[in-house]
């Protein structure tokens, strides 16, 4: 999390992990959350003293944290990128499905809604958040994209 | 050769430099160990001359599952003689391969310490389910799960540069295949292949030999208990988020390993969040310094321009 426009703030190698980042262009106060598994009730103990590895406790934490640094809810763009699957999978464990199925239902139960996302598939993908305007890129099987950028 | 009928690692590997190889002291000590008629007064001297070494020889003999019920605590001598080679083995490869593997797998794209930290999270991962399977033995299973990767150095060199996104000729989007495949077709050999003729090459036991060339596809006719443990905690592994690179999520799980050990999804999930604490844990008491991030920790923040990608 940080306000500092000169800076972006990056994630590596994203797999069935999500990367979400929020930014508040107003304030520029931009942050982003690198989680690992949907729900901490499967290790209660990791949950408490990591919660970032978690959707459902990070999550929460990553706003409150931007909302401290000044961040206006209502200005939030949202994105997210992750959530691979291995390949073949056959359905028994589905942990990507599942960490984007958490986030949905997270961001619905709070009305908050994606700008972007680039979730699914089997590939690898790092993400990058400008704190200079909010733009959001990812890179992935040797290209870059931008996934959200301001209007021009 | 041992390791495959059909490629000769030899001329495959011959026109290397130098092949990928363990540092020092932990080549001495394993080579020593591996034979049955292991000198301890030999292998005492190598442990004490290596400080990291002797400390987590120390600590494990020990600790409260070696030592339980002992009156005195024991001596480098003592400890030696206590843990038996399986674990020796174990310690002097945890405590010395981070060196050997903290820059591989470059043309993966991985950062650096990423494959180290991958090898360090599936190496306590086999453990973990080694111990409550009790099909095989723990610390071969730790010692498998942490050289299961080494073929990755080799190609490293091998691909002379080459990005591994680059190997795949006939990439069709949203039709992927497994990337040992890809690897197969770029190189003759895939890097379980390559591991396990390096493993061979390094004195492994053969269960650990077995185990790495075996970690993306365990035999289904004789089974294998260190071979479909390792396999497991290697996906584990990917799901807690180490490890990936250009190959991505590209390594399927089998079936029939996965219902052997037993894995659901409660279970992996656990697993994961146990292997990332692990592996944070070890970091912070080896004090390194890998780039890689991870999950839960947080992203890590850059001067703008010049991002760093992947």
């Amino acid at each position: 999390m940080s306000k500092e426009p000169g800076k972006s703030i990056v994630t590596y190698a994203l797999g069935s992990c999500i990367g979400v980042t929020i930014f508040d262009p107003a304030s520029k106060v931009g942050g982003m959350l690198h989680f690992m598994l949907p729900e901490g009730k499967t290790s209660p103990e990791k949950a408490a003293a990591n919660p970032c590895m978690f959707a459902d406790a990070g999550v929460p934490l990553l706003f409150q944290k931007a909302y401290k640094l000044g961040a206006d809810r209502a200005k939030l763009v949202i994105c997210a990128a992750g959530g691979a699957e291995i390949l073949a999978e056959d359905g028994h464990f589905r942990i990507g499905a599942r960490n984007r199925t958490m986030l949905r239902k997270l961001f619905w139960q709070n009305s908050l809604l994606l700008a972007a996302d680039d979730t699914g598939g089997n590939h690898s993908r790092t993400m990058t958040l400008s704190l200079k305007d909010g733009t959001v890129t990812i890179r992935s099987q040797g290209k870059e994209a931008v996934l959200w950028a301001p209007a021009a | 050769m041992g390791t495959s009928g059909l490629t000769n690692f030899d001329a495959l590997l011959g026109g290397l430099e130098r092949l990928p190889a363990l540092p020092a002291t932990a080549a001495r000590a394993i080579s020593l160990l591996s034979q049955g008629s292991s000198s301890a007064v030999e292998i005492e001297r190598i442990f004490r001359a290596d400080e990291g070494l002797a400390a987590a020889t120390l600590r494990r003999a020990n600790s409260a599952s070696f030592a339980a019920g002992a009156k005195r605590s024991f001596g480098l001598k003592d400890s030696i003689a206590r843990l038996g080679n399986r674990v020796l083995m174990r310690l002097a490869l945890e405590q010395q391969a981070s060196n050997t593997l903290r820059d591989g797998g470059k043309c993966y794209g991985l950062e650096r310490g990423a494959l180290w930290r991958s090898a360090l999270g599936g190496a306590a991962v086999a453990e973990k389910l080694a111990q409550e399977l009790g099909k095989a033995d723990p610390d071969l299973c730790f010692s498998a799960g942490l050289l299961r990767d080494i073929g990755k150095l080799a190609i490293d060199s091998l691909s002379h540069g080459e990005r591994a996104l680059a190997w795949n000729k006939v990439h069709i989007p949203g039709a992927e295949r497994p990337f040992v495949d890809i690897e197969r077709e770029r190189f003759g050999a895939d890097h379980a292949e390559i591991g396990a003729y390096l493993a061979e090459k390094w004195s492994m036991p053969p269960e650990i030999v077995i185990a790495v060339r075996h970690h993306h596809q365990p035999p289904d006719n004789p089974t294998s208990w260190i071979c479909d443990i390792v396999h497991c905690a290697d996906c584990i592994a990917r799901w807690a988020g180490m490890g990936i690179g250009d190959d991505g999520m590209c390594h399927p799980l089998s079936p029939r390993a996965r219902d052997a050990v037993g894995i659901h999804r409660e279970r992996v999930e656990a697993m994961a969040a146990y292997a990332l604490d692990f592996v944070n844990t070890i970091e912070r008491d080896l004090q390194t310094s890998g780039n890689g991030t991870a999950a839960g920790g947080p992203p890590k923040t850059q001067q703008n321009p010049g991002r760093k990608c992947a």
